[in-house]
């Protein structure tokens, strides 16, 4: 081993950490799953760095984790594995290029989504992959999640938003795919595996993102609802009044208790609009909202609804709040994270809501409606394993529920660890078992040594 | 394990306070952001790591401006479990890099340090622009009449032996007059030094000490509305520990409304914000809110202007590096805007800015310049009573 870091510090100087009080803080997630301290920490300046630890990796039989903000939820970046590196891109923040004609930017994987977005709106362009997590997400994790977010339910998830990634795969070989353009047809789309690959099968050092241009009006509402299937009613008829919102958000109950609203269902509908459809757009959405809830706030610009919105945005601190206030700092709070057809959303609030009567869980929800996806956040008494089991079970349900629906077991916070096993019930209930066999041999094409990331995804 | 340590298990690694913090925006290294250094105090706690000197460095390099607790979605105390962690390592803590400059802070820090500093400024650069100065002493023991119909009795906080107070007459004055003219008796009692860089630099039994004294002063004043300071995040954080109603000068002016009239200040001031002003008392947006009434003068914020400026706690002389990274940031977007000169909200803020070769100005200076160029009559005379 100690040879082995020798090799290390001659690649990465003093950007090798090895002081184990160091090493523990890169062997744990926003998820609360801990897992084993990594053998070494590093911090790559440029891809050259990448390949060479790459290749130490395979001389040594190490094993190598990438992360960068480590913001997962899923289990995506701890490893219970020896012998492990854990390389962080948290140095690796640069935007090499912006181009406001081709609305391309060039970035380094470690640049945070939101400080992105600070320096494009300069330009008048964004890049609308936005989780609620943006001011920690980094670019380069939200692509190796797959991530999504508040925008989704316009523009889609990170998958969308990527046109080119220069990666380092388990070979040590530098890889470039994707084009500078759109429209790209050069074979096999290698680049769409990496997105949501969560480190498994390569490193990405180098990301071209598309971009869209910033909205040039926007408006928005905020409703409140008696009950939540008036609030799904209204998200069912919006999508059937051919409204397309860029931002479709909602809070249960219990969460607008935790973050003072009043006492009801909110749902937030944002849309971008051409100068002078404002109106328009508005009496649409009112339309469809008032006779089922009641609208409590108008926004006619993007600032506005941002305020609106605010409420949402404490989504997460106001759950947190909740369980610490339940258990003080015992307390665990797990997230979930599934998609079902928006014509199932009510099926699904409803399925959860037993569901949890059942387990006699704690709960609360929100997410992103827009698209489908909801965020059941339960919490336990981490010490007591029998409600932790109950939490755990529960989440179980939850994940086979969204088989059953037509919909996904997991949205936004991908496999990590925690969804193995629901992604085969999956892949069974699909009839499409070989799916789970495919996906290892293709592991195995990028990563023949089984260098990144190991035990993700599948086994 | 006490209760300051039951805010470290509440982080759930979620990494919102990691932008928030300078040491870590100047790094880019886990261990110097908020997320880490909880992370490395609980493994400590637990057992999992001794409180070696690699660990504290990173400790130490925390700036203290609690930017991270405001970020927070779980609340987490951060200062609460510092200051603990603080107490219960202070020697080893200390020796990082505070033991090689305690004892000239501590030297320099009283009376007669301080009248030295003024002739020896330019051997300690650092503190050159806080030792520069009109002597506060003149108004220390007075009582200031309220001009018009008065409205209340405050005292305002002015520790003469203090590094940050010594040389700020001016800024004393300008305070005196607006509270006076605001219908305010001003009673100006011998304070001393808050606590704050005592307690931040793990000398707790001094800055108790300093506490009980200064309770004394005010015990002996009779009816006091409030303890007022002008524009000093730090001390009033600090005073905010023993009193109860401690207040920045605009707080007081916003709660009851400003008396006219305001002149012009034809003056583009880009604003840093103090961050114990910020996170701790909360007064920033008091200060904007009514600088705004002050004809012609323009205030832009610094695109960071929430971003400690890394000028308290001796940091740029135990942090050299990190600070410059810090103010090179600072520099850069001074010189994008190009401003008349720098708003401050501290004296270890203006300590710090004043490398940058703008002038730098307080908000009560501002305040005092609007009414005086507004020509009120009789708004210069100080009544002593």
């Amino acid at each position: 081993m100690k040879t082995v870091l020798k090799e290390l510090e001659s690649i990465f100087g003093d950007r090798l950490y090895t002081e184990p009080q160091i090493l523990a803080l890169y062997s744990r997630e926003a998820s609360s799953e801990s897992g084993r301290l990594p053998l070494a920490v590093v911090y790559p300046a440029n891809p050259d760095e990448v390949v060479e630890l790459v290749k130490t990796a395979i001389k040594n039989r190490l094993k190598i984790v990438p992360l960068a903000s480590s913001t997962s939820l899923s289990g995506n970046t701890v490893t219970k594995e020896e012998g492990v590196v854990a390389v962080s891109f948290e140095k690796m923040v640069k935007v090499l290029e912006i181009s406001d004609v081709d609305w391309y930017a060039r970035v380094q994987p470690g640049i945070r989504v939101d400080e992105l977005n600070l320096e494009l709106s300069k330009y008048g362009l964004q890049w609308p992959v936005d989780p609620a997590s943006a001011r920690a997400a980094s670019v380069g994790g939200v692509i190796a999640n797959g991530g999504g977010g508040v925008k989704g339910a316009r523009y889609g998830p990170a998958s969308h938003w990527v046109l080119a990634l220069e990666a380092v795969i388990g070979t040590g070989d530098v890889i470039r795919v994707g084009c500078s353009t759109v429209k790209c047809r050069e074979g096999y789309n290698l680049m769409q595996l990496f997105i949501g690959s969560e480190g498994t099968l390569g490193i990405v050092t180098e990301a071209t993102l598309r971009l869209a241009p910033l909205p040039q009006s926007f408006v928005g509402v905020m409703s409140r609802f008696q009950d939540v299937m008036p609030l799904v009613d209204a998200v069912i008829e919006v999508r059937r009044s051919r409204i397309w919102p860029t931002v479709a958000e909602f809070v249960d109950r219990e969460v607008a208790k935790l973050v003072g609203l009043g006492e009801g269902y909110y749902l937030w509908l944002g849309c971008e609009v051409t100068p002078g459809g404002e109106k328009n757009m508005l009496n649409a959405l009112s339309n469809v909202l008032s006779s089922r809830g009641e609208i409590i706030a108008v926004a006619s610009s993007l600032g506005e609804f941002n305020k609106l919105l605010e409420p949402r945005r404490r989504l997460y601190s106001a759950q947190l709040n909740a369980a610490f206030e339940d258990y003080g700092t015992d307390a665990f709070l797990y997230i979930e994270d599934i998609a079902v057809p928006i014509s199932k959303l009510g099926e699904a609030v409803k399925a959860i809501e037993t569901l949890a009567r059942k387990y006699r869980i704690k709960y609360a929800m929100g997410g992103h409606i827009g698209d489908g996806n909801l965020h059941p956040a339960a919490w336990a008494r981490r010490s007591d394993e029998e409600e932790m089991s109950r939490v755990r079970q529960f989440y179980l349900e939850v994940g086979r529920l969204a088989i059953k629906l037509g919909g996904t077991i997991s949205a936004e916070h991908g496999i990590g660890t925690h969804k193995k096993a629901l992604l085969r019930e999956a892949a069974t209930a699909k009839g499409s078992d070989v799916v789970l066999k495919l996906m290892k041999e293709l592991k195995r094409v990028f990563d023949p040594y089984g260098v990144f990331n190991p035990g993700k995804i599948v086994d | 394990m006490t209760a300051a340590y039951d805010e470290v298990y509440k982080c759930v690694h979620c990494g919102f306070c990691l932008p928030t913090c300078p040491t870590y925006l100047a790094t880019g290294v886990e261990g110097m952001s908020p997320r880490g250094r909880l992370y490395l105090i609980r493994a400590v706690l637990e057992g999992r790591a001794r409180p070696t000197k690699d660990l504290l460095e990173y400790l130490d390099a925390c700036v203290y401006c609690l930017r991270c607790e405001t970020a927070c979605p779980s609340g987490v105390k951060y200062g609460a479990v510092y200051e603990q962690f603080f107490k219960e390592h202070r020697k080893e803590l200390q020796s990082i890099t505070y033991s090689r400059y305690l004892p000239l802070f501590n030297a320099l820090n009283t009376g007669p340090g301080l009248a030295l500093a003024r002739v020896g400024g330019s051997l300690v650069k650092e503190l050159g622009a806080l030792v520069a100065g009109r002597d506060v002493r003149m108004y220390v023991g007075k009582e200031f009449k309220a001009k018009g119909e008065r409205v209340g009795r405050v005292a305002l906080f002015v520790a003469p032996d203090c590094v940050a107070w010594r040389y700020k007459g001016k800024m004393v004055e300008a305070a005196i007059r607006v509270l006076t003219w605001n219908g305010y008796d001003v009673v100006v009692p011998r304070f001393r030094c808050c606590g704050a860089p005592y307690r931040h630099s793990g000398q707790f039994e001094k800055s108790e000490e300093l506490a009980k004294y200064n309770k004394a002063v005010v015990g002996q004043l009779g009816r006091i509305d409030y303890v007022v300071v002008a524009n000093s995040g730090g001390c009033q954080a600090e005073l905010m520990r023993y009193f109860d109603n401690v207040v920045d000068v605009f707080q007081l002016l916003a709660k009851n409304g400003v008396r006219e009239r305001l002149g012009p200040v034809k003056l583009r001031l880009a604003l840093q914000h103090s961050c114990h002003l910020m996170n701790v008392a909360k007064a920033h947006t008091h200060i904007v809110a009514l600088l705004s009434k002050v004809p012609e003068l323009k205030v832009v914020p610094l695109p960071s202007a929430d971003v400690c400026c890394g000028g308290g706690a001796l940091y740029p002389m135990r942090h050299r590096d990190i600070a410059n990274k810090i103010l090179e940031v600072k520099r850069r977007e001074v010189f994008e805007i190009k401003p008349d000169g720098i708003l401050v909200e501290s004296p270890a803020c203006l300590q710090q800015l004043s490398k940058l070769g703008v002038p730098v100005y307080t908000p009560i200076e501002i305040l005092d310049l609007s009414y005086k160029n507004a020509n009120n009559l009789k708004y210069l005379d100080l009544e002593i009573g």
